[in-house]
């Protein structure tokens, strides 16, 4: 083991594949002849051998084929189990060692126990995202936290496809290490997760919910990072001295940002930039290293971004200005959701009235929360014409709180209800073509101010 | 990796399993039949083409011995149409454990392909094939509960 590699931990570990982790590690050692033919030729064969004992269990014993497909995906899994363990070894000495000095057995059982733990952390990190969450109405963020991430531990297979990456995970990270893969990937999102929100909790909902409205009207229905805009605009507040919690950027303060930042030398503005850094790390007593290095990598990869847009005169699409700062905003607190069962029956009573006057009657008397008025129009209990008469009973402001629940005109296509629920959001829009431009105007306005 | 899988598994069985498929002759000798070195090559050679034509990788060669010894005493196999018999129900049956979507186990398909063979199909392989596992296979695909009814009266 003299080979002039072995000390050279951050050339090899560059060289390797995060994905297809022991696969690459295998070829750099054998293409450097730490591993020889022999042993690799041996390695192969003890990793088939897991590979038929592993088939044998997907089979349940009943058959001693399985499709190449299968195969394959098992194959995967077993050397992404074997690489999870080795990935957590610090020198690449260490790895070697292990790899020639231990049945793949060995390798292959550690892995599955880190895989384990790893699977374990991982929902704890998931509660403490859920618990976490930012108030906010970005759906790709709700859905990804509520629904996507839950759904990849429910479908996640780390016997026979670890490497597999289940579930719906929409929302964009700042950082995301697209290069990484099954439960590795989930963990690794998760606590950058954890960091953005643990960043914008420092911040007023509201402010935030501002700065997303002002960024793009539609930004509820489309992928974009909140942690990135957020701590975007607060370099730029810090820049300006700002102090506090705001993250608005006049059109003044903006000009004075170009003015201050236009001036600076490459090495001046990486310098100012790293004090502002360092500045909100103490700011917010950021103390773990791993998040002022997420912080730091955030704000590298906006740098570019800043220094074009201050050169084409752009920098509007950098430091946003709040377009609602001098409008009321109306911020809603929804009542109390009723319990699943109550639900279930209160909608049955709806989908047995012969009247539309009673639908509405029942809808007045039991429904109280936005989330429930929601749920019982796409709830198959309201047919056709019923919807525009219960869209005419409701007030003006019910109807901007249900248009918050829609997707908006221009994403229109992408309307991720079902069936009923794309029925209601038609009817709404055809209840708004029916009414006056005055009133439809006061309610699209109404509904585009409030904040859930 | 799919060529990958299939090359080793390729090579391990040569390795591993040839010795144990010539010792079925020592259960076959009983009924006539025997297999040479050259005939074991020429199985084994078949079941390769027939699991890479079906999309299938085996470790091991046990469904070779398992065919032989659950076969090697139908009335309609003799020693001059042996290797031919063999060889065509290690097709038959990669085929249709794909058409039966694996709902059959590997021993459960080979004794219900010997029934068959033996009685209703009185050793005819295309009986075999395209009446009762055709239909066995149909009926898996569309749900039906008693599969292996093969008289037609489905039952969904």
């Amino acid at each position: 083991m003299d080979n002039y590699i072995i000390d050279r931990n951050d050339t090899i570990e560059n060289l390797l594949s995060k994905e297809h982790y022991f696969q690459s590690l295998l070829q750099v050692l054998h293409s450097n002849d730490i591993l020889n033919n022999k042993e690799l030729e041996n390695i192969q064969v003890q990793i088939l051998d897991i590979l038929r004992e592993t088939a044998n269990y997907y089979t349940k014993a009943e058959s001693y084929s399985v499709r190449v497909e299968v195969a394959e995906q098992i194959m995967l899994s077993i050397y992404y189990t074997i690489g999870s363990f080795l990935k957590g070894k610090t020198s690449i000495k260490e790895k070697i060692t292990l790899i020639k000095e231990n049945p793949m057995k060995y390798l292959f059982s550690e892995g599955e126990k880190v895989l384990k733990i790893k699977i374990e952390e991982s929902k704890e990190l998931l509660k403490n995202a859920q618990k976490s969450k930012l108030k906010t109405s970005n759906y790709a963020y709700i859905d990804t936290i509520d629904y996507g991430i839950p759904l990849f531990f429910i479908e996640y297979d780390s016997r026979f496809a670890a490497h597999e990456t289940q579930g719906s995970i929409d929302y964009p990270l700042a950082i995301d290490e697209m290069d990484l893969v099954g439960i590795e990937y989930i963990n690794e999102y998760l606590k950058k997760i954890d960091f953005e929100n643990q960043f914008c909790s420092h911040f007023d909902s509201y402010e935030i919910e501002n700065l997303l409205k002002s960024f793009d009207k539609n930004s509820d229905h489309i992928l974009i990072n909140i942690f990135e805009l957020v701590l975007t605009n607060y370099l730029g507040c810090m820049l300006l001295g700002k102090g506090g919690i705001t993250l608005d950027i006049t059109d003044i303060e903006r000009r004075y940002l170009k003015n201050k930042l236009g001036k600076l030398k490459e090495e001046e503005f990486n310098e100012v930039i790293s004090r502002i850094v360092e500045d909100i790390s103490k700011e917010f007593t950021i103390n773990d290293i791993n998040f002022i290095n997420y912080i730091n990598e955030t704000i590298y990869k906006i740098m570019p971004n800043i220094k074009k847009n201050i050169e084409i005169n752009k920098l509007e699409n950098t430091f946003i200005t709040f377009k609602n700062a001098n409008e009321n905003l109306i911020r809603y607190e929804d009542g109390e959701s009723l319990e699943n069962s109550r639900f279930k029956d209160i909608t049955e009573e709806i989908r047995d009235c012969d009247k539309v006057e009673n639908k509405i009657q029942i809808i007045r008397e039991e429904i109280h929360s936005l989330r429930d008025l929601v749920d019982v129009l796409g709830s198959d209990c309201i047919f056709d014409y019923e919807f525009i008469e219960i869209f005419k009973a409701l007030d003006d402001f019910e109807i901007s709180l249900l248009l918050k629940n829609i997707p908006s005109d221009s994403v229109m296509d992408a309307d991720y209800g079902t069936e009923s629920e794309k029925e209601w959001h038609e009817k709404i829009k055809e209840y708004l073509d029916m009414i006056n431009e005055e009133k439809k105007s006061k309610i699209i306005t109404e509904s585009l101010n409030i904040i859930l | 990796m799919k060529n990958y899988l299939m090359s080793i598994s390729d090579s391990i069985i040569s390795k591993q399993t040839f010795e144990e498929i010539l010792q079925c002759n020592e259960e076959t000798v009983e009924y006539g039949l025997k297999l040479s070195e050259e005939n074991v090559k020429e199985i084994v050679e078949i079941r390769s083409e027939a699991l890479s034509k079906n999309g299938r990788v085996e470790f091991g060669g046990g469904i070779i011995k398992q065919i032989i010894s659950t076969f090697c005493d139908s009335p309609y196999i003799s020693q001059y149409n042996y290797i031919e018999t063999i060889e065509e129900l290690i097709e038959t049956f990669y085929y249709y454990k794909n058409e039966t979507m694996e709902e059959i186990g590997d021993i459960e398909l080979i004794n219900l392909m010997k029934g068959y063979f033996d009685n209703e199909c009185q050793g005819s392989l295309e009986l075999l094939r395209y009446k009762y596992l055709d239909t066995i296979a149909h009926n898996i695909k569309y749900g039906v509960s008693d599969y292996l009814n093969v008289d037609g009266d489905e039952e969904l």
